[in-house]
């Protein structure tokens, strides 16, 4: 079998099982509807910024990937849409300059974000449904003899206030993130800093920030909430942590003289 | 908690919005800002879920075919219902919960529906999380139900999190009745019946069946005077009645270390076979039980090891039955006592910490978190633990490992006095004006600093030598370590405990097979010491088992037949107490049987043509070209088989001498088997004076 034939044959075997997945449940139909739209309105908003055949890219990799339930679709899809974009930023088609120049964003913008984060979330939401939700890393155990890697989410728990819920949040995310990105453009950077550098330090310090009273904040709650075994264990490991090269040493002593004892009176 | 998933999204939005930013291109800013803020949404949202998972209870539920049972049976299956429920109106994450199945119980139907132990969705205070499935018992012991465990993961399958809801249950698992319709112990032969639990025994005794006639001897009853034989025969001829007595039996369990050690093995967690001689005993005792019930005879029970007996006092009825039957299960669900300190640990560790880490994490994550149990990289990377608790030679590897810290040590003093030899040096010659000792300074100038970089060269050789071959000793160090910290603090060792079950391959290993028997679950032991002997011979068990049927004997009445259970092979030279106690035990006209387990995949003797005096040379010779291993474990197999079969013989010749019948228990022979021959036996009425 010649290689075109071998993926031909791939490709129609993912095709057959995707539309029988599609036909057994409707919830798993109604995600992968989604994403094919979110991967429209990509192929929509690319060829508007005039990308011309390269603006098909993204969008064919990730019906692809979806067809194929690959798990690394989105990120393929992001990736190829950061060096399509990025490539491309300085071009000014139609009027439209993506380069320094504009600050102002469009309604295609808002499009394409609501787009992108559509088609992820629910790419993801279908290989949750189609193949495994948790991670593959987890160690293969279970005293019931079952794998628990090998679990996928019922497509019975899909309930519909959560598609209303899907629906929203990509409006509310898109809509914060253009809030975040006209509060970036606001300040003006101090002591001659170049512009981009400011927006890139402002970023990773407000990310860190936030990052750290998150972690702080749950490590807190975490420790409030431990039960008396878990602070019985993090207060012997905080002694030992300490001291553990002294205590290392005397224990060391303590083996080696009983086992020189027992050598002398087996 | 995040998943290689998340790594990689996460990873792509950040590569996306820092291009956005620095390039700088608007689309990409903003569509890393959306991403990235609805990835930390999610993330904060899954940590807000994941609090309130703490307050999940467990309730479960065992039922047989009609209704809940706080009792299981071996072998039978029933059904356990498991609810998880939630007391908090916070929501929870998916959740898939895995029921955790005792080990000594089996789920039914994993081959073709492998969701039976396992429910997922959401939980909340309205609708609890509810599954059901099927399990079939085992044999008998104790099944413990330890709890839930909880798979958290948000819908994207981003966050990933492991719970663990405690809920132990313990229920008895009681051997298995054999469900053979039990024989009778006396066959009706005219229309009078004895009332139960009484037997006919062929010997002169005050019952209503002729036994024999006999010449009259002065004090002889009139009334038993045969007159129509006496004038036919024209002496007197006393007539001889059986004797009717009530037949009562007591049985001698062997629960000692010897009958505990496992027998063998299986490949994987759920395929572990723990097969070991007390299953057998029991089942045999539960058979003699349930036969002796059936004629309604009383019967007793002894269980006994190497230190004391226990025991129920011979009598019938349903409580009477229960009561048995739950301290056979009891007895069957202890495991060897632990592995005899003193001895080396460390052979025992080293099968013992994989198993118990298992058990660990999956009943205990919460306690294995790196924020409450963590391992430092130095303990695995730097350093290594001592072999000074370790009674065996060490391997190369496995002795630089150990050595690693010890010879960091040496670096840092060679450091240390190559530095200071030359000040010394230096003083002494501007102190002493000492010419004589300038070649000495400048050679140490030179050779000192040489050394000790060599040292330091050779140091991180050996250290890049055990980083290549050493994973699975720095694996072995880690679980180590958190073992060591969970033990310690479950068995009220803490704070020093720690360091101690570092260092000391003795105390973890006890240790270690205390937790395991808690939780029941089977493991292996090496079944030699150190020096060469078995671990498990148990010769201070004959002397309480000689006690204990001593007593029973001056308890008794007439006719009580003793069923010994009990593993003698290869303890002929311990036997002298037993051999007394048989022989009052036959004087006082009891009967006795010895049972003995026999060894599971070894022949029985009955089965030898020539038992014992066949050589091993006389055995063709295995091929050796063709399997050196193979050839070697058949020898070996067929030197212990051999070992036995001459202990066996030696076993019974000791007992024959006295009219004893000693029987092998093997894990092929069915109790019916065995149940027929203690009929016979019983039955037999043959008088021992």
């Amino acid at each position: 079998m010649t290689k075109s034939a071998l993926s031909r044959t791939v490709i129609q075997t993912a095709k057959r099982r995707a539309f029988r997945e599609m036909r057994a449940d409707p919830a798993v139909r109604n995600y992968v509807l989604i994403c094919l739209a979110a991967l429209f309105l990509l192929l929509v908003c690319l060829s508007d910024r005039g990308l011309e055949w390269w603006s098909f890219a993204p969008p064919a990799i990730g019906c692809l990937t979806l067809l194929a339930r690959w798990s690394h679709g989105p990120t393929l899809v992001l990736l190829s849409l950061t060096g399509l974009l990025g490539l491309s930023g300085l071009r000014s088609v139609r009027g439209y300059s993506y380069g320094l120049g504009q600050r102002t964003p469009s309604s295609m913008d808002l499009i394409l974000c609501v787009a992108v984060l559509a088609y992820a979330v629910g790419h993801y939401r279908v290989l949750s449904l189609t193949r495994r939700l948790l991670p593959s890393e987890l160690p293969q155990r279970g005293s019931s003899g079952v794998d628990p890697r090998s679990v996928r989410r019922s497509a019975d728990l899909v309930a519909p206030w959560e598609m209303v819920l899907f629906g929203l949040s990509l409006l509310i995310w898109s809509s914060l993130a253009l809030l975040l990105w006209s509060w970036l453009m606001e300040g003006k950077p101090p002591m001659d800093i170049p512009d981009p550098l400011w927006r890139f330090l402002q970023i990773v310090w407000a990310s860190l920030a936030l990052l750290a009273t998150a972690g702080v904040s749950a490590s807190y709650l975490r420790l409030t909430s431990a039960t008396p075994e878990e602070s019985l264990l993090y207060l012997q490991d905080e002694v030992w942590r300490q001291t553990r090269r002294e205590q290392g040493v005397l224990n060391r002593w303590l083996a080696w003289a009983r086992t020189r004892r027992r050598k002398e009176r087996p | 908690m995040l998943t290689s998933r998340a790594c990689w999204f996460l990873f792509s939005c950040l590569l996306m919005l820092g291009l956005g930013v620095l390039r700088p291109s608007l689309p990409l800013t903003l569509l890393g800002l959306t991403l990235l803020l609805w990835f930390a949404a999610q993330w904060l949202w899954f940590v807000v879920c994941l609090s309130s998972v703490r307050r999940l209870r467990v309730l479960r539920e065992v039922r047989d075919d009609r209704s809940p049972v706080a009792v299981l049976w071996a072998g039978q299956s029933f059904e356990a219902h498991v609810w998880l429920l939630h007391d908090v109106k916070l929501p929870t994450p998916h959740i898939t919960a895995v029921d955790f199945v005792p080990f000594a119980v089996r789920v039914e139907g994993l081959g073709a529906d492998a969701t039976t132990a396992i429910a997922q969705g959401l939980v909340s205070t309205e609708e609890p999380l509810e599954w059901t499935y099927r399990f079939r018992c085992g044999s008998a012991g104790v099944a413990r139900f330890e709890g839930v465990r909880l798979h958290l993961a948000d819908w994207q399958g981003f966050f990933y999190s492991v719970h663990f809801v405690h809920a132990v249950v313990e229920l008895p698992i009681l051997p298995v009745l054999s469900s053979r319709a039990s024989p009778s112990a006396s066959k009706k032969r005219n229309n009078l019946l004895l009332p139960p639990g009484v037997h006919r025994l062929r010997r002169p005794g005050s019952g209503s069946e002729l036994l024999d006639l006999r010449d009259y001897l002065p004090g002889d009853p009139p009334k038993t005077i045969a007159w129509k034989v006496s004038a036919r025969r024209d002496r007197l001829i006393t007539k001889e009645f059986e004797s009717e007595v009530p037949v009562r039996c007591t049985l001698f369990v062997d629960a000692s270390n010897s009958v505990r050690v496992p027998a063998s093995f299986g490949v994987g967690t759920r395929r572990l076979r723990y097969d070991k001689a007390l299953d057998r005993l029991i089942e045999i005792a539960a058979g003699v039980l349930q036969a002796n019930e059936a004629v309604r005879d009383p019967t007793g029970l002894c269980l006994f090891d190497e230190r004391s007996s226990r025991g129920i006092a011979p009598n019938r009825g349903d409580a009477h039955r229960s009561a048995c039957l739950r301290l056979l299960s009891e007895a069957a669900a202890h495991r060897p006592l632990p592995w005899p300190s003193g001895s080396g640990g460390t052979e025992a560790l080293d099968q013992l910490l994989p198993s118990a880490y298992g058990l660990a994490s999956e009943v205990y994550p919460e306690l294995l978190r790196p924020a409450v149990n963590a391992v430092p990289w130095s303990t695995t990377w730097l350093e290594g633990y001592s072999t000074y608790s370790s009674g065996r030679r060490q391997g190369w590897f496995e002795l630089l490992h150990r050595r690693k810290d010890a010879l960091r040590r040496w670096c840092w003093w060679a450091s240390f006095w190559s530095l200071l030899v030359p000040i010394l040096l230096f003083a002494a010659r501007w102190t002493f004006r000492a010419p004589q000792l300038n070649g000495v300074l400048v050679s140490s100038l030179f050779v000192g600093p040489l050394a000790t970089m060599a040292l330091w060269s050779g140091t991180a050789f050996l250290f890049g030598v055990d980083a290549l071959a050493g994973w699975r000793r720095r694996r072995r160090n880690r679980w180590r370590k958190q073992m060591s910290a969970l033990l310690s603090a479950r068995y009220g060792l803490a704070p020093g405990g720690l360091a101690t079950l570092l260092e000391d391959d003795d105390s973890l290993s006890l240790l270690l097979q205390r937790f395991l028997n808690e939780h029941q679950m089977p493991y292996a032991l090496p079944l030699y010491t150190a020096e060469g002997r078995y671990a498990f011979a148990a010769p201070e068990k004959v002397s309480v088992l000689a006690q204990a049927l001593l007593r029973a004997v001056n308890k008794g009445r007439d006719n009580e037949l003793f069923v010994l259970l009990v593993d003698l092979l290869e303890l002929d030279e311990a036997l002298d107490p037993l051999l007394s106690a048989v022989r009052v035990a036959l004087s006082r006209h009891h009967q006795v049987i010895l049972f003995c387990p026999w060894p599971l995949g070894l022949d029985l003797p009955a089965l030898e043509k020539r038992p014992f005096r066949a050589s091993v040379a006389e055995k063709p010779a295995p091929n050796a070209e063709t399997d050196g291993l193979q050839s070697e474990s058949g020898l070996w197999n067929r030197l212990t088989a051999r070992r036995y079969r001459r202990a066996y013989h030696r076993l019974r010749l000791a007992f024959a001498r006295m009219g004893v019948a000693v029987l092998c228990v093997t894990g092929e022979e069915p109790v019916p088997l065995i149940l027929n021959r203690l009929e016979r036996l019983r039955g037999m009425g043959r008088p021992h004076s």
